[in-house]
C-alpha cells in the first residue's frame, strides 16, 4: 500500500509538471489591466499539485523510517485473487470499449455481456443469450428511436440503415 | 389577494385536461431520462423541444418544466442505486444514498429523496408566486464579482468535506481545477492544454465523464476486486412498513429540509450558480448542523434530503430570473429561455402582464407537476429495487455498458468514452489510496464558472483584486467574500490540530 501511494505520488509530480510546461504555451503571469493570462490557472495548479504531491511523499517516506510498524500505509494494494477477479472482467471491459468503434455499440456490448453472464458468471445459456441481446436492443429503442441519439456503429453501420 | 387571484386562475389553466396530461407526460420522461447515466434535465428539455412546437405556449411550458421537475427526481434514482450521479445535480446525493443502499436501505433512501425534492420544490414555488418581482430585482444586481463570491462559498461550505489527508483533499481539489482549464481559454479564445491538438480536449473535459468514470466504472471496478460472484451486490426490501417507518425518520430531518430548500431557492435564482453548487451547499451545511456529522457520508438520511431538496428549490429558483428578465439561471432554463423566443414571448416584466396566462398557467402547473413527480418516483421505487436485486455477474457487465453509453451522450465523441474509461481506472487507484474524490468532481463542475467569474471581474477592475473586497462599490460580493474567508479558516483550524496530535501519537 506503501509503494503504491509513493508512486502515484511520483507519478503525480511528473505529469504535473509536463502540464505546467505545456500550460506555457499561453501567458502565466499577470497581463497589465487585464489580471491573469490565459495560462496562468493551470501553471500554478500544476505546480502546486507537484508541490503538496511531493510533500506527501515526504510524508510517507518520513512516518516508515520513524516507526517500521505503523500502521497508517499498512496492508497490500492488492491481493492476487483480487487482481484475477478485476482482469477477469476489467480487461474484456476495456476491449467491449475499443471495440465500440468499430463493430458498433450494440455488438460490442452484446459480446461483452455474454461473456460475462456465460464465461465468467456461470449463468446458463438461455439467461446469458437473453440479456446480452435484450440489453443493446433497450438501448438501440432509446437512443435512436426514441431520444434520436446516434450511438457510434463503427464498420457495422450499413446494418442499421438497410431498409 | 391579488396574487392568490392569479394563482387560482393560473391553478384552473393547469388543471385542464390537456395541461394536466401534458405535465403527467412530462413528468414521467423527466423522471426516466434523469435516472439515466449521461442524461440530465439540459438533455431532456433540449431533446423534447420540438415536441412542443405543436402545442399552445402555455402547455409547452408546462411540459418543458414537468420534464425539468422529473428530471431533478429521477436523478436521485441512479446517483442512489448506482452511485453514477444522473446529472451534475445529483452528484451530491451519491455521498450518502449510495452508502444507504449498500446497507440495504436503498428504499428509504430513495423515498427520502423523492419527498425532499417535494417539500423543497413547493416551497420554493410558494416564494416564486408571492416575491418573483423583487427577488428578480435582487438577482439583477449580480455581476461578476458577486457571482465569484458565491462560487467561493460553495468551495468554502465544501472545505470541510475531505478525506483523512488533508494534502490529499488539496491535490484532488487542484486536479479537478486543472482539468476544468482544458479546452480553450475564455478571454483569448486560443486552444489551451489540448497536448498537441488532441480533438478530444477542445471541448473541454465534460464532468459527466470524470463522474461516470470514477463513481460508475470506478464502482464497478471496486465490486470486482472484493469478489465478483457474490450472490447479491445488498439486500434492498421493500415494503409499506419499510416506507412507513422511512417517513417517521423523516421528521428528523425537518430543519435539513427547511434550510435547504431556502438554500436551494436564492443559489438558483441567481443568474450563474444553479442547481449544482446549491446542492453542494446544503449538503456541507446539513454535515455542520448535524447532531451526527460522523455518519454523513456512510449512509446519513439528512445527506440525501439536504442535496436532493436543495436542487428541486434551485430549479424553480433559477426559472425566476429567466421569465423576469430573460436571464437563465441554469443550462436546462437557457434551453427554455430560447423556446420562448420560438413561441414569440419576450421575457421580462412585461410578460407578467401581457401573457398573464402563460406565467401564472406555468406557477399552477408547478405545483401539480411537483405533486405528480413524488407520486411517480414514489411508484417507480419497487422497479429499481428489483433491478438492484439482481446478481452482479448481470449487474456489472450491464453497468459497464451503461457507463459508456452515458460518458458518449453528452458530447457525442468515442474520445469522451476512453477517458472515462481512464478516469475510471485512475479513480479507483485514488480510492483505494485514500484520495477523496467529491472535492475533485465539485472543481471540475464549478472550475469554468470559477475562472471566467474571476477573471471577467479583474478585467472589470483593470486588475485590481480589490474589487472583491470593496464595500462601497459591490457590498454583495464583499459580504459574501468575508463570509466564505470565515468559513475556508475554520475547519482548517482543527486540522492543524489533528494534525499536531497525530504527530504527536506517532512519535510516542
Amino acid at each position: 500500500m506503501q509503494r503504491a501511494d509513493r508512486i502515484v505520488a511520483i507519478g503525480l509530480i511528473f505529469v504535473s509538471l509536463g502540464v505546467a510546461w505545456k500550460a506555457t504555451e499561453l501567458p502565466v503571469g499577470i497581463l497589465p489591466k487585464e489580471g491573469p493570462g490565459g495560462g496562468f490557472l493551470p501553471f500554478w495548479l500544476s505546480l502546486g499539485i507537484a508541490a503538496v504531491a511531493l510533500m506527501v511523499l515526504i510524508q510517507s517516506l518520513v512516518s516508515s523510517r520513524r516507526d517500521k510498524s505503523a500502521t497508517a500505509g499498512a496492508g497490500v494494494f492488492m491481493s492476487r485473487e483480487g487482481l484475477r477477479d478485476l482482469m477477469r472482467v476489467g480487461l474484456p471491459g476495456m476491449i467491449m470499449i475499443l471495440l465500440i468503434g468499430v463493430i458498433s455499440v450494440y455488438f460490442s456490448a452484446a459480446l461483452f455481456i455474454f461473456y460475462c453472464l456465460f464465461l465468467v458468471g456461470g449463468h446458463n445459456l438461455k439467461t446469458s443469450l437473453g440479456v446480452s441481446i435484450g440489453v443493446p436492443v433497450v438501448v438501440y429503442y432509446i437512443f435512436e428511436k426514441f431520444l434520436i441519439i446516434p450511438l457510434p456503429k463503427g464498420y457495422a453501420e450499413f446494418l442499421f440503415y438497410w431498409n | 389577494m391579488e396574487i392568490l387571484g392569479n394563482l387560482f386562475y393560473g391553478l384552473g389553466i393547469a388543471l385542464s385536461p390537456q395541461n394536466l396530461l401534458m405535465a403527467l407526460f412530462g413528468v414521467v420522461l423527466g423522471v426516466a431520462i434523469g435516472a439515466m447515466p449521461g442524461l440530465g434535465s439540459v438533455n431532456g428539455v433540449a431533446i423534447l423541444l420540438p415536441i412542443t412546437f405543436a402545442v399552445p405556449p402555455t402547455s409547452a411550458i408546462i411540459f418543458l418544466a414537468a420534464i425539468y421537475y422529473g428530471a431533478m427526481y429521477g436523478g436521485a434514482i441512479s446517483s442512489i442505486t448506482l452511485n453514477i450521479p444522473g446529472a451534475s445535480t445529483a452528484v451530491a446525493t451519491t455521498f450518502d444514498g449510495y452508502p444507504l443502499a449498500r446497507r440495504g436501505k436503498a428504499a428509504d433512501a430513495l423515498v427520502t429523496a423523492a419527498v425532499a425534492s417535494f417539500i423543497g420544490g413547493t416551497l420554493s414555488i410558494v416564494l416564486f408566486t408571492f416575491f418573483a418581482p423583487p427577488l428578480a430585482e435582487f438577482a439583477l444586481r449580480f455581476g461578476p464579482p458577486e457571482e465569484f463570491a458565491v462560487v467561493l462559498l460553495a468551495y468554502a461550505t465544501f472545505a470541510g468535506l475531505g478525506g483523512e489527508s488533508p494534502l490529499k483533499t488539496i491535490i484532488a481539489t487542484m486536479l479537478g481545477l486543472l482539468m476544468s482549464t482544458v479546452g480553450t481559454d475564455i478571454v483569448s479564445g486560443s486552444p489551451r492544454l489540448i497536448f498537441g491538438g488532441i480533438t478530444g480536449f477542445y471541448h473541454g473535459i465534460n464532468f459527466l465523464v470524470l463522474a461516470i468514470g470514477i463513481y460508475g466504472v470506478g464502482e464497478i471496478f471496486y465490486t470486482l476486486e472484493e469478489g465478483f460472484k457474490t450472490k447479491e451486490r445488498y439486500q434492498a426490501k421493500l415494503g409499506v412498513q419499510e416506507t412507513i417507518s422511512t417517513l417517521k425518520n423523516l421528521t428528523k430531518c425537518a430543519p435539513t429540509i427547511a434550510r435547504g430548500s431556502l438554500l436551494g431557492f436564492f443559489v438558483g435564482m441567481l443568474p450563474a450558480a444553479g442547481a449544482t453548487p446549491a446542492s453542494f451547499m446544503s449538503y456541507s451545511i446539513a454535515k455542520r448542523f448535524a447532531k451526527n456529522p460522523e455518519e454523513f457520508g456512510k449512509g446519513a438520511l439528512e445527506g440525501v434530503a439536504a442535496p436532493e431538496c436543495a436542487n428541486n428549490a434551485a430549479s424553480t429558483g433559477s426559472m425566476l430570473p429567466m421569465l423576469t428578465l430573460g436571464i437563465p439561471g441554469s443550462p436546462t432554463t437557457a434551453v427554455m429561455l430560447g423556446a420562448l423566443f420560438v413561441w414569440g414571448l419576450v421575457p421580462g416584466p412585461r410578460l407578467f402582464v401581457e401573457n398573464a396566462e402563460f406565467v401564472w398557467g406555468l406557477t399552477g402547473s408547478l405545483y401539480i407537476a411537483n405533486t405528480m413527480a413524488v407520486i411517480v418516483a414514489i411508484f417507480a421505487v419497487p422497479i429499481f429495487i428489483w433491478m438492484l436485486r439482481m446478481p452482479m455477474t448481470i449487474l456489472a457487465p450491464i453497468i459497464l455498458v451503461v457507463c459508456a453509453v452515458g460518458g458518449f451522450s453528452p458530447t457525442q465523441d468515442m474520445f469522451d468514452v476512453y477517458l472515462m474509461f481512464i478516469f475510471g481506472a485512475v479513480g479507483y487507484i485514488f480510492r483505494k489510496l485514500d484520495y477523496p474524490l467529491a472535492p475533485m468532481v465539485l472543481a471540475l463542475v464549478l472550475g469554468g464558472l470559477t475562472e471566467r467569474t474571476f477573471r471577467q471581474s479583474m478585467i472589470m477592475s483593470h486588475g485590481d483584486p480589490g474589487i472583491f473586497f470593496d464595500f462601497a462599490g459591490h457590498p454583495i460580493a464583499a459580504v459574501l467574500m468575508m463570509v466564505s474567508v470565515v468559513l475556508f479558516v475554520l475547519p482548517i483550524v482543527p486540522m492543524i490540530f489533528r494534525f499536531r496530535v497525530s504527530r504527536a501519537g506517532t512519535s510516542a
